[in-house]
């Protein structure tokens, strides 16, 4: 988790921080992020809504919506800072050594344009095929991600296609060149469990078979359980916790991390009343002092309420922002 | 015996489908279903499995195709207009969409007052001391009342959602999916609320949701669905533990745990895609999926076989 891994990461954050000018003023979406996606793994980045996960993805493409900007920061890709590049060198490496997916592939796919026309554009774009090879590239993907009938597919709309197939052009198309780096935005969130279940193993395969890393965004932490070998937890912009995932699922060790976990009903029943955060999460326009989780925290002292805690290791590579975790 | 206080009677409910003439979408086949008096019971299933409909034709919301819908005994369909408004002042709706529910142009005292007025259930001065009420009974602050809703947060507008099903204080409670579009931790506490008044009033609850983890925790009985069709139902807890039908096994397998010990556990997901609800497989409509499928899950649909609490179709059920 420190830049010297950064010879054998995909992708080393340090550093980042995002912010947005809003009519009520400054708002610091991400606020100083480390995070390092090593080498042909997979790495969670969890939180709520609002809490910068999204934008921390955006921040690595260099697609922050008008209005934010990306102020400091280091994003280490391929031993070059993703901030030092033109406009024109990311596009080079946005969709080929870079890609990502969305969680709704209906506004990611252009809907005027048969799906299989769209993946084989990168094929030409970043590959220099000419069509008939893209063609067969393309058909040849759809076949590897589970597209039933890919000829036939080649040739479908987006509105044709349920939003399972969707994300599987989606996929095959992030697949096209073989990335480094996959960025993975709430990927199954709008699909059906059966569903989610297909291209979260999909996604397995890729890793295991391309060597692909993976930053999966989700709210979900069955799917970080299910797939990542790294878990970071965000909260109001910052990383409250990091660890090896079966290290973060033997012991969360965040009060925020164990009241997210206690908040979630459990398939197997057992619970009574449910843990319930108390609060509401701060307006980043204005974040609190100290802690940014000590308003709604049940350990939260004086010291938590004046300076921000620091991310510091607890043992065994455990990252945790909290003054009360020894 | 407990009280049925809604019943579903071989209910089907057909859409025409647009620019193909004749071509029907089948929402909800043949359904029998019972709601007992103050119970929960979910219904569950994946996109187009009829859920929702279901829950809307229970409250008389959309028109059957075929069947009955029955109301503490009365037929909706038989009700005289003024009769069928009495009936509808005992059912309510929590939607999932907080932010289209809720009126953009009223502040929280008018949506409030709206059910108060419709229903004559106090003179309109007294509106503003029940919408204040109802506020508390949700865990708000009266402050709210003069709020418009894009003012609230999510989790504030599903509570006012939840006062104004109240207002009226109805019987039964459809809620679909009333969690799913909230963060984790406020889901919580919309979970909790609803358990709560539940407790309070003795109210009675139909949950659609698609989250297996928040039917567990929150409903008694769970009636699993499959493309307009009932494949299951019985007490939560034993339909959980020792499903019946195949589809509700595969299901369950399917719920990602929050547990990086129990990886791969469930063998590989179940493969295809959910069939089109316009050209529904013939016979048993999951036999498409399912791994256990034989010659006769094609030819014949598979009748619900109750056994005590417990009901399934399948002609091949898991013991």
């Amino acid at each position: 988790m420190s830049t010297a891994l950064g010879q054998r990461s995909a992708l080393t954050i340090s550093g980042l921080q995002t912010k947005f000018h809003t009519p009520q003023g400054e708002l610091t979406a991400v606020d100083g992020i480390d995070l390092t996606v090593p080498r042909g793994s997979i790495v969670g980045l969890v939180g709520e809504s609002g809490c910068g996960k999204s934008v921390t993805a955006l921040s690595v493409l260099g697609l922050v919506p008008a209005g934010g900007q990306v102020t400091a920061g280091e994003l280490c890709f391929q031993g070059r800072d993703l901030r030092q590049l033109s406009e024109k060198e990311r596009r080079k490496l946005r969709g080929d050594r870079l890609a990502m997916i969305f969680q709704d592939p209906m506004t990611s796919l252009n809907p005027v344009y048969p799906v299989g026309r769209q993946v084989a554009e990168v094929l030409r774009l970043h590959r220099g095929m000419d069509r008939k090879s893209a063609k067969a590239k393309t058909i040849d993907l759809f076949r590897q991600v589970g597209i039933p009938d890919p000829a036939a597919r080649y040739d479908a709309y987006p509105r044709e296609l349920s939003g399972g197939l969707r994300q599987r052009v989606m996929i095959a198309m992030a697949m096209a060149c073989e990335p480094e780096l996959l960025l993975a935005d709430e990927p199954t969130t709008a699909l059906d469990v059966t569903i989610q279940a297909q291209i979260l193993s999909l996604m397995g395969d890729l890793r295991r078979e391309h060597g692909t890393a993976i930053l999966l965004i989700t709210h979900n932490l069955g799917v970080v359980a299910q797939l990542c070998d790294l878990v970071y937890v965000m909260y109001a912009g910052q990383i409250v916790e990091a660890a090896e995932t079966f290290a973060l699922f033997r012991e969360a060790k965040h009060p925020y991390t164990q009241g997210l976990r206690k908040a979630i009903p459990a398939l197997e029943g057992g619970q009574e009343t449910l843990y319930t955060i108390r609060g509401t999460v701060p307006d980043l326009r204005c974040p609190p002092p100290g802690c940014r989780f000590c308003p709604r925290c049940d350990r939260a002292t004086e010291a938590c309420a004046q300076s921000v805690p620091p991310l510091r290791d607890v043992g065994g590579g455990h990252f945790v922002r909290c003054f009360q975790v020894t | 015996m407990p009280t049925i206080l809604a019943e579903a009677r071989g209910l089907s409910k057909d859409f025409p489908v647009k620019g193909k003439k004749g071509a029907l979408l089948h929402g909800v086949s043949q359904v029998d279903l019972q709601v007992y008096e103050g119970e929960t019971l979910a219904l569950v299933g994946e996109s187009g499995c009829g859920k929702s409909t279901l829950g809307r034709l229970l409250l008389g919301l959309l028109p059957p195709t075929e069947g009955q819908v029955l109301f503490d005994g009365q037929d909706l369909a038989q009700c005289a207009p003024k009769e069928l408004r009495a009936l509808r002042r005992q059912m309510q709706m929590v939607f999932q969409d907080t932010a289209a529910a809720l009126n953009p142009r009223w502040d929280v005292g008018e949506i409030l007052a709206e059910p108060l007025r419709i229903h004559k259930l106090c003179p309109p001065r007294e509106f503003a001391g029940r919408a204040e009420a109802l506020l508390e009974r949700v865990g708000l602050p009266r402050q709210l009342l003069g709020r418009y809703p894009h003012e609230l947060s999510g989790g504030q507008r599903q509570r006012v959602g939840i006062a104004r099903a109240l207002a009226v204080e109805p019987r039964l409670v459809v809620c679909d999916e009333p969690v799913s579009a909230l963060d984790v931790s406020v889901q919580a506490q919309m979970l909790n609320l609803l358990l709560d008044l539940q407790a309070d009033e003795g109210l009675t609850y139909v949950l659609v949701s698609h989250d297996l983890s928040v039917v567990r925790h929150s409903a008694g009985r769970v009636c699993v669905m499959f493309l307009g069709r009932v494949c299951e139902i019985g007490p939560t807890e034993e339909v959980f533990t020792a499903p019946r039908h195949p589809y509700t096994k595969l299901l369950l397998a399917a719920v990602p745990r929050p547990d990086p010990t129990r990886r791969n556990e469930n063998g590989p997901p179940l493969a295809g895609e959910i069939p089109s609800p316009v050209t529904p497989p013939s016979g048993c409509r999951f036999r498409t999926r399912c791994p256990y499928a034989q010659a006769r899950c094609a030819q014949e649909v598979p009748k619900l076989q109750t056994e005590g609490a417990r009901g399934v179709a399948c002609h091949f059920p898991l013991r």
